[in-house]
C-alpha cells in the first residue's frame, strides 16, 4: 500500500530539498567561463524558463549532448565472444607489429577521452553554425 | 544472412573486433562509407597517427569505400523525411547517408548506435559483439 502525504508534508519536503540544494551549491567550487553575449542570453532565457540556475542549464545540456554523443550502453560481452576476440587479437598482433602499435596508440587516445564518437559529424548543425 | 557488412565509425575503437574481422576477412565483404572514412581518418590524425595508418588497417580488413551514389543520396533524403520527427536530418545526416549506402549494398550495419539506424528495415543493425556472437554460437 502506498503512503499518503499531506500538503504540509509536501511543503516540508520541498523546503528540505531546497535547503539541501542550496547546501550543495555552496559546497561546489564555482568558476567562470567567458561566453559570447548571445549564448549567455540563451542560457539565461532557458534558466528563467526552467527556473534553475544558469550552471544547471549548462549541466543539463551537456548531459543531453553526451547522451547523444556517447554510444548506447554496451551490453555485456559473453565470455565466449570475449575469448574469441582475445584470441584473434593476440594472433594478429603477434603477426603484425604495425597493427599492434596502431592499436596501442588508438587505445591510448580513447583512454585519454579522444573517442571516435567525438568526430562523428553533425553536419546540419555544423553547416548552420559555420554559415 | 548477407556476408556484407558496413562499419560505423565508433566500431574502429574496438581493435579486438577489427582483429577478428581481419582473421575472417575471407568470410565477409567489409564496406565503409566515405563519411565514416573521413570521421575515422580525422580521429586517427588527432590520435597521433595519420590517414595512411587508416589505409593500412582498411587494407588488412580488405575493406572497400564505395562512393555515395545519387541513389543513396535520394534514399537518404526520402528516409530522412519519413523519420523527420524522431531523427531530424539536421542531427542525423551522416546516419541517413551511411544507412542508405548499406541498404543499397545489402550490407548489415555494425555500430554501437543502433538507435540512430532504427529506420533501417532492409538489413540488420548489430553491435560488434552481436555480430561475433552469431558466428561463435
Amino acid at each position: 500500500m502506498g503512503m499518503a502525504y499531506s500538503r504540509s508534508d509536501c511543503a516540508a519536503h520541498v523546503r528540505l530539498s531546497r535547503s539541501f540544494y542550496i547546501n550543495q551549491l555552496i559546497s561546489y567550487s564555482m568558476s567562470t567561463i567567458t561566453v559570447p553575449d548571445e549564448l549567455r542570453r540563451r542560457v539565461k532565457r532557458l534558466a528563467s524558463l526552467l527556473d534553475v540556475p544558469q550552471h544547471k542549464v549548462l549541466e543539463m545540456l551537456l548531459d543531453l549532448f553526451e547522451r547523444d554523443l556517447i554510444e548506447e550502453s554496451t551490453p555485456e560481452v559473453s565470455p565466449k565472444v570475449r575469448e574469441e576476440l582475445a584470441r584473434a587479437r593476440a594472433l594478429v598482433e603477434s603477426e603484425d607489429p604495425g597493427w599492434a602499435e596502431r592499436s596501442r596508440r588508438l587505445e591510448e587516445a580513447v583512454a585519454s577521452g579522444l573517442s571516435p564518437a567525438l568526430f562523428r559529424g553533425r553536419w546540419g548543425v555544423e553547416l548552420k553554425d559555420n554559415a | 544472412m548477407s556476408s556484407r557488412i558496413m562499419l560505423d565509425s565508433t566500431v574502429f575503437k574496438e581493435r579486438s573486433f577489427l582483429a577478428w574481422l581481419r582473421l575472417n576477412s575471407d568470410r565477409f565483404s567489409v564496406y565503409i562509407s566515405p563519411v565514416v572514412y573521413a570521421e575515422t581518418a580525422l580521429w586517427y590524425i588527432y590520435s597521433g597517427l595519420g590517414a595512411e595508418d587508416l589505409e593500412e588497417d582498411l587494407k588488412a580488413l580488405k575493406a572497400e569505400v564505395p562512393p555515395i551514389s545519387r541513389e543513396a543520396a535520394r534514399l537518404a533524403a526520402e528516409t530522412a523525411y519519413a523519420n523527420r520527427r524522431r531523427l531530424p536530418f539536421r542531427h542525423h545526416a551522416r546516419d541517413y547517408i551511411i544507412g542508405a549506402q548499406a541498404v543499397l549494398l545489402r550490407a548489415n550495419i555494425i555500430t554501437h548506435n543502433r538507435g540512430h539506424f532504427e529506420w533501417v528495415k532492409e538489413v540488420r543493425v548489430m553491435t560488434p559483439w552481436e555480430f561475433v556472437d552469431m558466428f561463435v554460437s
